[in-house]
């Protein structure tokens, strides 16, 4: 008896040890997000002191805040010609950099947490953004639009390039919903969606939108492949506050919605019809997960473009630390998603200026190893 | 609070195939009943039916006097825990971790101490406390299934369906088992067991339901149900019904005629078919 109970007080403690570990990590991976934001702001063709960075951006908060509050900055310190200067550099800050960061953490948080719920909601750990449709019928939305030449500017009767943009993300986000439904309502059957099914119908869906696009490259001139080529392998260049103005809601949704289903995603991991007996409404689940993917995916991908292996990946790398458990699969991921894709857009911008590197390779280049070594590793700690 | 499941004329069908045809059966709190029946007699199924898994085509289940449908699934999880045929969990979560799940329906917010004493007592019962901190898709097959028993248990349901809960075990923790559901039963637990041990069925079950090919054939006591005739017809297998030596119930003993206590089935000829027809004409008042 003695022993039964010295057991229990074991295990409680061990759980209650849990909660106070978890949010050191998030609070850890909060720090790093921080800190790597500075810093990617304070890199590029420009170098910019971080603590000038840090003031301008404490002075741009306070002012959208109407916070009484100055770093005591001299903003009016005279430009040379070819050298920086806080006014060159507090716009270059605000108007380009930031938006830039901050777009690159919001698409990395979305990537990674849509693939975590999807991991989760769908039962397959190969589940990621990119395999339920919703990038490469963007992807496909984007390129159609490029094909056809439509731009709302014309409607408009403007000619800023910047419609022309917008244009092709509406019909990525359009296109990116469409195939995700197509895919979801092609795997429904008899009032049931087969998670297996899903994915390999997926999978077809992909492959007929990469002969798309390949077909649309070949038939292409020059000026339409570089607007392709943006779409297929994704890109964070010419990123401004309005396109993020954009994402912040869905990526919001998301964060915050999710984390709500983290337990009835832990039962989904026992099977559909034993989470159902547990009280799930597991067709409930599934459908919501994918939606709220499929629209921050699609978000995202008609800004950046396809950006593969950050939704495979960042669930894989978090559950080796933290174990399956969604209540901190969630959060971390998202906040791990964040940080490795302003790495990955920093590194891709900096590595060969003056051009850049599509970050799609970047994240495919150093996912593909990361996800190999995962493997690798997990098999190893179980056997 | 009232316990009390009940099904009246299920029928299910996928196309042309019938997989349970007009089976009508009540459980109360106390008792366990046992389903006994060949493979594919359709006892998976009419389980499922019991839980709301499947809609029946035609007939209801009344939990408590409610269509079982009219329940939302938490309430319903509160009501029946489902004990499935093998559990497999698809991320690495610990045997602790798995059984805690159990206690899901109960949970608000996050889960307090008296949830995990409630996981740890479950997990002390079927014996397999010393593994809760090993990764569930390590375990054997018959650790996985205890496990999973803890996490139907700690559910504190006041109905258990249970789906071949001893088909992985050992001898000692089939035993285990029943007898934990005799416990469960004792405090007004209402149990429906699929089994296919007849002397399992035997010793633990208060009543027990025979199906075969879709019908329920008999439902009794024990004595009633597991008799030679009954056996034969169903199972297709002579048997002698002698009384436990120790216990108040029957004890079936295959019977081996030339050293083989089965012949292999005439080629041409399903054995299946052929006992169905005896079946039919010994004892089938109702004909589909």
């Amino acid at each position: 008896m003695i022993g039964k109970l010295a057991v229990w007080q074991a295990t409680t403690q061990r759980y209650s040890r849990l909660l106070p570990a978890r949010i050191a990590l998030l609070l850890v991976l909060l720090v790093i997000l921080v800190f790597i934001s500075l810093s990617a702001v304070s890199t590029g063709a420009v170098s910019i002191q971080r603590d000038v960075v840090f003031k301008v951006s404490v002075d741009a908060m306070a002012e959208k805040l109407h916070l009484d509050y100055d770093s005591g900055l001299d903003y009016t310190a005279r430009c040379l010609p070819g050298q920086s200067c806080v006014q060159r550099d507090a716009a270059l800050i605000r108007e380009i950099r930031w938006p830039r960061v901050i777009m690159a953490g919001l698409v990395g948080a979305s990537l990674a947490i849509a693939g975590t719920a999807l991991q989760g909601a769908l039962r397959n750990p190969l589940a990621d953004p990119g395999l339920i449709g919703a990038s490469s019928g963007a992807a496909v939305g984007a390129v159609t639009a490029i094909l056809l030449g439509v731009n709302i500017g014309d409607v408009l009767h403007s000619d800023a390039p910047a419609l022309a943009r917008l244009t092709q993300s509406l019909f990525a986000f359009a296109a990116a919903l469409i195939t995700t439904f197509g895919v979801f309502r092609l795997a429904r059957w008899q009032g049931r969606t087969d998670s297996t099914s899903l994915l390999l119908i997926g999978l077809a869906i992909n492959t007929m939108a990469s002969a798309y696009i390949g077909l649309a490259t070949f038939i292409s001139d020059i000026r339409e492949v570089n607007d392709i080529v943006f779409w297929t392998l994704g890109s964070f260049a010419e990123i401004f506050w309005r396109d993020v103005y954009v994402v912040v809601p869905f990526t919001v949704l998301s964060v915050v919605v999710l984390p709500f289903l983290a337990r009835q995603l832990n039962l989904m991991t026992l099977g559909e019809a034993e989470a159902q007996h547990l009280g799930v409404n597991a067709e409930r689940l599934r459908m919501l997960c994918v939606a709220l993917a499929a629209m921050t995916v699609g978000v995202s991908v008609a800004f950046a473009g396809i950006i593969g292996f950050v939704g495979l990946v960042v669930p894989h790398l978090i559950r080796f630390f933290t174990g399956p458990d969604h209540r901190i699969v969630l959060p971390a991921s998202v906040l791990t998603g964040a940080i490795l894709m302003i790495a990955a857009d920093l590194w891709a911008r900096t590595v060969a200026v003056p051009t850049e590197v599509p970050v799609g390779i970047v994240t495919a280049l150093f996912g593909g190893p990361v996800f190999l070594v995962l493997i690798i590793l997990s098999r190893r700690g179980r056997s | 609070m009232v316990n009390h499941l009940d099904a009246q004329h299920l029928q299910y069908h996928i196309g042309k195939a019938t997989l349970v045809r007009d089976i009508s059966l009540q459980v109360s709190g106390g008792e366990i009943l046992a389903i006994v029946g060949p493979n594919g007699a359709g006892k998976t199924t009419l389980l499922k039916l019991l839980a709301g898994d499947l809609y029946p085509q035609s007939g209801q289940v009344l939990l408590n006097g409610q269509p079982l449908h009219h329940h939302k699934p938490l309430e319903l999880a509160r009501h029946r825990a489902v004990m499935p045929q093998q559990a497999s969990v698809s991320l690495d979560f610990t045997a602790y971790e798995v059984a805690l799940m159990g206690r899901h329906p109960h949970i608000r917010g996050s889960e307090t101490r008296e949830d995990h004493r409630i996981v740890e007592e479950a997990l002390h019962r079927t014996e397999v406390l010393h593994l809760r901190e090993q990764l569930y898709a390590t375990l054997s097959g018959g650790e996985k299934a205890r496990v999973t028993l803890a996490r139907v248990l700690a559910q504190q349901t006041p109905i258990l369906l249970l789906d071949e809960p001893t088909s992985t075990l050992d001898l000692r923790h089939q035993h285990m088992t029943m007898q934990i559901m005799r416990e469960r039963a004792k405090t007004g637990v209402a149990v429906v067991a699929v089994l296919h041990d007849l002397n399992l069925a035997a010793m633990y079950a208060d009543r027990i339901g025979m199906i075969h090919s879709a019908q329920l054939e008999f439902i009794g006591t024990p004595d009633e149900v597991l008799t030679a005739p009954n056996i034969h017809a169903v199972f297709g297998l002579a048997v002698e019904v002698l009384a436990h030596p120790t216990h108040q119930c029957p004890l079936i003993v295959p019977l081996a005629t030339n050293g083989h206590v089965t012949t292999p089935p005439e080629i041409g000829a399903s054995a299946g078919r052929k006992v169905l027809a005896d079946q039919r004409v010994t004892s089938a008042p109702h004909l589909g």
